[in-house]
């Protein structure tokens, strides 16, 4: 079990300032702080590693979006780090993304003294982390109808749409290759190229393991959950049901931007760990707040924010919330790929190695699937 | 910056002022304001903030009900800040002064008030290669004891400056300079709005600190960047002059373990801070 644990931000203006800490008689000074700072900019990060500063052995944690703030914990003495190291990424993810959505201080005794953690995010998380990101998903829809295409000219293009030269195909592209949308591979030493190796779908599906969980554990609003989802999902008529299959090239149609609030639900921790939740059955305000690491306000918060955007409907009878429609992203081979990849050979658009180099990738990712 | 703070009343007579720093020709400024009050309230404006140039300073104003709001400020300072803080000056003036019988009467706590609003942080960057002498400028700035021994700075070292300059709260961040921790300039430089590069003066050093100004001039292209020819008391040291002709930027001498330097540096600062970026090519 660490010793301490204390949270550092480097302001602009003022430097290092330990924003909380506990136990609150720990000591740190400003050579300490500068110094776990250094080795954080040596090391990759969003992986903890013990930095040893005046006989005390430090672990300090960021991730990228939160360059300028680090999570630390102090070791003790006999503390084997591999048999902690999990524990305290858990924790230091956690103490981060509370860190943005609470204005308050964030209750670290308790996190610390009960271990809370938030774990890291799955591929639904991180193919969803796409959207949260305007360029990445902006590209995302120019891969998807390329298939394939050389990095200078994507970048070229993303100048372009985003008219500024700050933009960073790299940075850009870099949420499609870690949810391993694309491959970015150099092809005979001369062209840099991506490739379009998954296709990806956010739609929000109907919450059949949920409604059947309910059925056992809750029979007495089963119904009234059912009525709810087939109001959503297939309504009286006239009004038309939900259809994300719905074809639309127009970036500010209804359906587009629900998919990017569906993404989003899914990439943001506040709510995809009450989604998870949901998806096993309903749930009362106090079984989420027992199973979710986070504080009951910012739980009330999320559920009230995904009801508006009818993810979940709450049961005031039964003082009990559930999912009407469950946010998913779902994964499928680009069938169309081959057709456009053959007539772009065919084009002389792109050389025959190119094109072999694509099947090549397609094979490899979805030889083991299915 | 706000160099200073008008409001004027009902009949254009001015009911509060406060002055950060010296203003100069002060009547015909009173009497140009007076004018001026006269001048907006006739016209509609919204209560939006408006400016003017006038010389190197920026005027802006703005009217809600009988009042009149005025900020001299510098050519240089970013406009939708100074918005912002004419707006804030406004609602705390309109929400718990001007509903008072006589504000002019009653202006206790106001002041303070002001001050917050108006009183910046500033951020100066000392950058340079290890040991030619960052760590002895910032005590130097301090009015501190100056140590003879080069103890190299670990990361930074970020100290407030005793003296306010103008309005200004001034931080200095001391950065390292040996070449490990270079890795950590881009990142210490971020938000600086002057930086100051340091040389011990010798060719060598001066000729590889080009290379500083060039990260300067990319990492915070908005700051206003001074060179110092430091170390003048050894033989080995360039003139000033010609360190500035290398770095290309303007630059003064110091000799930093003396402290009859101490004036005439806090007068460059001062002087960066007000001229800002806006006046490098001049
Ligand atoms: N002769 C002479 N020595 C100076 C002068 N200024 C500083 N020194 C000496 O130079 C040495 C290094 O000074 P520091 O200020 O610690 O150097 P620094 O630039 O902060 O070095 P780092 O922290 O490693 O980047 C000390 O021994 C100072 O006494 C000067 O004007 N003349
Ligand atoms: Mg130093």
């Amino acid at each position: 079990m660490p010793e301490a644990v204390f949270i550092v931000n480097l302001d602009e203006f003022q430097g290092f300032i330990v924003s909380q800490k506990y136990p609150p008689s720990i000591v740190l000074n400003e050579r300490v702080l500068n110094l776990i700072f250094y080795e954080l900019q040596k090391k990759k990060k969003e992986q903890a590693n013990v930095i040893e500063i005046d006989g005390m052995r430090i672990v300090p944690y960021t991730d990228e979006k939160h360059p300028m703030w680090f999570v630390c914990f102090i070791l003790g003495e006999n503390e084997q780090y591999n048999e902690i190291v999990e524990e305290i990424e858990g924790m230091s993810r956690l103490i981060l993304m509370l860190m943005e959505d609470i204005t308050e201080r964030i209750d670290l005794e308790y996190i610390f003294t009960n271990r809370l953690k938030l774990e890291k995010p799955n591929d639904e998380q991180i193919c969803a982390a796409i959207f949260s990101t305007p360029s990445s998903a902006l590209l995302l829809e120019k891969i998807e109808d390329e298939c394939l295409e050389r990095s200078a000219r994507l970048a070229l293009w993303l100048k372009s749409q985003i008219q500024s030269d700050d933009v960073d195909l790299r940075e850009a592209i870099m949420p499609l290759m870690k949810a391993g949308i694309v491959n970015v591979e150099m092809v005979a030493k001369t062209a840099e190229m991506v490739f379009l190796v998954k296709d990806i779908f956010t739609y929000r599906a109907p919450p059949t393991r949920a409604l059947q969980a309910a059925k056992e554990s809750h029979p007495q609003i089963s119904d009234w959950y059912e009525e709810q989802i087939r109001n959503f999902f297939s309504p009286p008529p006239p009004n038309k049901g939900y259809n994300p299959t719905i074809q639309t090239d127009n970036p500010n149609s209804p359906i587009m931007e629900d998919r990017a609030k569906i993404a989003k639900f899914l990439a943001e921790s506040k709510y995809y760990e009450i989604i998870k939740c949901l998806r096993e059955g309903p749930c009362s305000l106090d079984t989420l707040v027992r199973r979710i690491p986070f504080p009951k306000q910012l739980i009330e918060k999320a559920l009230f924010k995904m009801m508006t955007e009818r993810i979940i409907a709450n049961n005031e009878e039964e003082g009990l919330w559930m999912l009407i429609t469950d946010p998913r992203v779902d994964i499928f081979l680009p069938e169309f790929a081959l057709k456009l990849i053959v007539r772009k050979y065919k084009e002389k658009d792109v050389s025959k190695e190119i094109a072999l180099r694509h099947l090549d990738n397609l094979i490899e990712v979805w030889r083991e699937a299915g | 910056m706000i160099r200073s703070i008008y409001i004027l009343g009902e009949h254009n007579h001015i009911i509060y002022s406060k002055e950060y720093a010296k203003v100069e020709s002060k009547e015909a400024l009173i009497e140009f304001l007076i004018n001026l009050s006269q001048f907006i309230r006739t016209m509609d404006l919204n209560s939006k903030t408006e400016y003017m140039n006038i010389a190197m300073m920026r005027l802006f104003y703005t009217v809600r009900n009988k009042y009149a709001f005025v900020f001299i400020a510098d050519k240089s300072d970013d406009t939708s800040q100074l918005e912002e803080k004419m707006t804030q000056l406004v609602d705390v003036f309109m929400r718990e002064y001007a509903v008072l019988p006589d504000p002019s009467l009653k202006m206790d706590g106001f002041d303070a008030k002001v001050d917050e609003i108006a009183v910046t942080m500033v951020k100066v960057a000392i950058l340079g290669y290890a040991g030619v002498g960052k760590t002895t400028t910032l005590h130097l700035l301090r009015g501190e004891t100056l140590p003879l021994v080069h103890d190299p700075t670990i990361g930074v070292s970020i100290k407030k400056l005793p003296e306010e300059i103008s309005n200004a709260n001034i931080v200095l961040w001391d950065l390292a300079g040996q070449q490990r921790f270079s890795i950590l300039w881009g990142k210490m430089l971020a938000n600086a709005q002057v930086v100051v590069i340091v040389t011990d003066s010798t060719l060598e050093n001066v000729l590889k600190s080009k290379k500083l100004v060039q990260l300067v001039h990319e990492e915070v292209p908005d700051a206003k960047v001074i060179g110092i020819a430091n170390k003048q008391d050894l033989p080995t040291a360039l003139t000033p002059e010609r360190v500035g002709q290398i770095l290309g930027v303007p630059t003064y001498e110091l000799v930093a373990i003396d402290i009859s330097y101490r004036d005439r540096l806090i007068q460059i600062i001062r002087k960066a801070i007000l001229e800002g970026k806006g006046d490098a090519g001049n």
